[in-house]
C-alpha cells in the first residue's frame, strides 16, 4: 500500500515529466508553433489536476485524519 | 497562453521555448516538494537553467526591442553566485550535523549537543541564497534589470512560478529546522522585510516603465510576505503557512493579471511597456483598463479585492506575533504603493495622444483574454468571498 500512496503523491512530477518528453519528441518530428503550446498547455493542466487525486491521500496517511 | 501571441512574430523558432517552460515548471514542482537539501538544489538548478534560456530567447531576433541577453547573463552570473552560496551554506550544515533532511535537523541538533556558529552561518548562507532568488533588499539588484529585459511570458513566469516555489521550500525549512529560534537569522530577516517593504516601494516611485514598476513592488511585496514567515517565531505554524499560502496565491494571481495586460499590447518585436504606452489607456480599450485598474487596486489592498484580505492577514498574523516595528513599515510602505498605484491608474485616465498604429485597440488574442478575465474573476472572488479557499488553505497548512 505504501507504495501507492507514493505513487499518487508523484503523480503530479510524473505527468510534468511524461509532457515534457511528448513536447520534446513532438517538437524534433514536427516543428509546429501551436501544436507544442497546446501539448504544453495540455501537460500543465493535467498535471494541475492530478492534484486533486494526491490532496486526500496526502492528508490521511500523514495525520490519520479522513 | 501568453507565450503563444507574444512568439508567433518571432524570426527564430519557438519550439524550444515550450520545453523550456517545462522543464522549468519541474523544477519548481521539485523544489516546492523538497524536505531535502539534495532534491532543492537539483529543484533550483532545473528551474535556474532553465529560465536562463527563457530570459534570452529572443536574443536571435533581430527585431527584439529590448536587451534579453543582457538580462540572461546578469541572471546566469548572480544566481550562479547564489547557488554557489546555497552549497556553501549546506555544506557547512552537513559538516555540522552530518544531515541533509529538513525535518531531521532538529534532532541532528541535539545530538550534537545544541547549534554552534557553523550551523548559524550555514543557515545564514541558505538564506541569503533564497533571498537572492525572492529578490529581497539587499539582494534584490538583478530583479528590475530582468524584468526589463526579459520576454513579458518569461517576467510573468519569474514573478510568479520561480518565487513561489523559492518561498514554499524557504518556508518549509525554516519551520522545520526551527531557524527563528536564533537572534541572528531573526534579526537578518527582520532587516530584510523592512528594507524591501520600504525600499522596493520607495524605488517604484520613481520607475517610469510598468516592467520595473512591477519589479519593485514584487520586492515590497515579498517583504510582505516575509512579515508572516517572521511571525512564525511566535504564532501557529499552521497559522503562518496559512497566511503566506493566501497572500503568496493573491499575489500572483494579480501579478499575472497585470503582465497579461502588458502582454496583451505588446509582441517580441516590440514591448510597450512604459507609462507613457499606457496614457489615455481607458479611451482607447475599456476591457484591458479594467483589468489593470482592478489589479492595481488589488495590489494596493483596497476592499472586496483580493489583495485586502491578503493584507489584511498578513496584518492580523503581525498583530498576534508582536511585531510591531515591522508592521509600522508595512503601513508606510503600503501607503507609498498606494501613491504610484494610483499614479499608474490616473496616467490610464487621461487624454490618449497617439500618433501611428494603437496596439492596445487592436484586436487581442483570445488565450490573453481567458487568462485576464481568469486572473481578474479570481481577484474579485478571493476577495469577496474568500472563505472556501482560506477553508482549503487552512487543510494544507495542517499537513505542512
Amino acid at each position: 500500500m505504501q507504495y501507492n500512496y507514493l505513487i499518487i503523491d508523484l503523480m503530479q512530477i510524473i505527468m510534468l515529466t511524461a509532457s515534457a518528453v511528448v513536447v520534446m519528441v513532438t517538437a524534433a518530428f514536427k516543428r509546429n508553433h501551436a501544436i507544442v503550446c497546446g501539448l504544453t498547455v495540455f501537460g500543465l493542466f493535467a498535471s494541475l489536476m492530478t492534484f486533486v487525486l494526491i490532496k486526500p491521500v496526502c492528508l490521511s496517511r500523514r495525520h490519520n485524519c479522513c | 497562453m501568453l507565450a503563444y501571441p507574444y512568439f508567433k512574430t518571432h524570426e527564430s523558432p519557438n519550439e524550444e521555448f515550450y520545453i523550456l517552460l517545462m522543464t522549468a515548471t519541474l523544477g519548481s514542482v521539485v523544489l516546492a516538494c523538497s524536505s531535502h537539501f539534495v532534491s532543492m538544489l537539483i529543484g533550483m538548478e532545473m528551474l535556474g537553467v532553465s529560465l536562463y534560456a527563457m530570459i534570452a530567447y529572443t536574443v536571435h531576433d533581430a527585431k527584439a526591442s529590448k536587451f534579453p541577453l543582457e538580462a540572461g547573463i546578469k541572471y546566469l552570473i548572480l544566481s550562479a553566485l547564489a547557488s554557489g552560496i546555497t552549497l556553501f551554506g549546506i555544506a557547512l550544515l552537513y559538516a555540522y550535523i552530518g544531515t541533509l533532511g529538513f525535518d531531521e535537523i532538529p534532532f541532528a541538533l541535539e545530538a550534537v549537543g545544541g547549534p554552534g556558529p557553523m550551523f548559524v552561518m550555514g543557515v545564514l548562507m541558505i538564506v541569503a541564497g533564497a533571498a537572492f532568488k525572492l529578490s529581497l533588499v539587499p539582494l534584490h539588484i538583478w530583479t528590475p534589470d530582468v524584468y526589463e529585459g526579459a520576454p513579458v511570458p518569461v517576467t510573468a513566469y519569474l514573478a510568479t512560478v520561480s518565487k513561489a516555489a523559492m518561498l514554499a521550500v524557504t518556508l518549509r525549512l525554516i519551520l522545520a529546522s526551527n531557524a527563528l529560534e536564533f537572534n541572528a537569522v531573526l534579526a537578518v530577516l527582520t532587516v530584510m522585510a523592512a528594507a524591501s517593504m520600504i525600499l522596493g516601494n520607495l524605488l517604484a516611485v520613481l520607475q517610469t516603465n510598468i516592467k520595473r514598476l512591477f519589479a519593485y513592488s514584487s520586492i515590497a511585496h515579498l517583504g510582505y510576505l516575509l512579515v508572516v514567515i517572521i511571525a512564525a517565531a511566535s504564532v501557529s505554524n499552521s497559522l503562518s503557512v496559512e497566511s503566506t499560502s493566501f497572500y503568496m496565491l493573491t499575489y500572483f494571481v494579480m501579478s499575472l493579471a497585470g503582465f497579461a495586460v502588458i502582454s496583451a499590447i505588446s509582441d517580441s518585436t516590440i514591448e510597450l511597456d512604459t507609462l507613457a504606452d499606457f496614457r489615455g489607456l481607458f479611451w482607447r480599450n475599456k476591457s484591458l483598463s479594467a483589468v489593470l485598474i482592478t489589479v492595481l487596486l488589488s495590489l494596493a489592498g483596497i476592499p472586496l479585492t483580493a489583495g485586502f484580505i491578503g493584507k489584511f492577514y498578513i496584518f492580523s498574523t503581525g498583530v498576534e506575533g508582536e511585531l510591531w516595528f515591522l508592521l509600522t513599515m508595512l503601513i508606510i510602505g503600503s501607503a507609498i504603493g498606494l501613491y504610484y498605484y494610483l499614479r499608474l491608474i490616473y496616467t490610464m485616465l487621461q487624454n490618449a495622444d497617439i500618433s501611428g498604429e494603437d496596439r492596445a485597440a487592436a484586436a487581442m488574442p483570445v488565450g490573453v483574454h481567458a487568462v485576464m478575465l481568469a486572473m481578474t474573476a479570481a481577484i474579485i472572488y478571493l476577495g469577496v468571498y474568500p472563505t472556501p479557499m482560506i477553508g482549503t488553505l487552512q487543510n494544507l497548512a495542517s499537513a505542512f
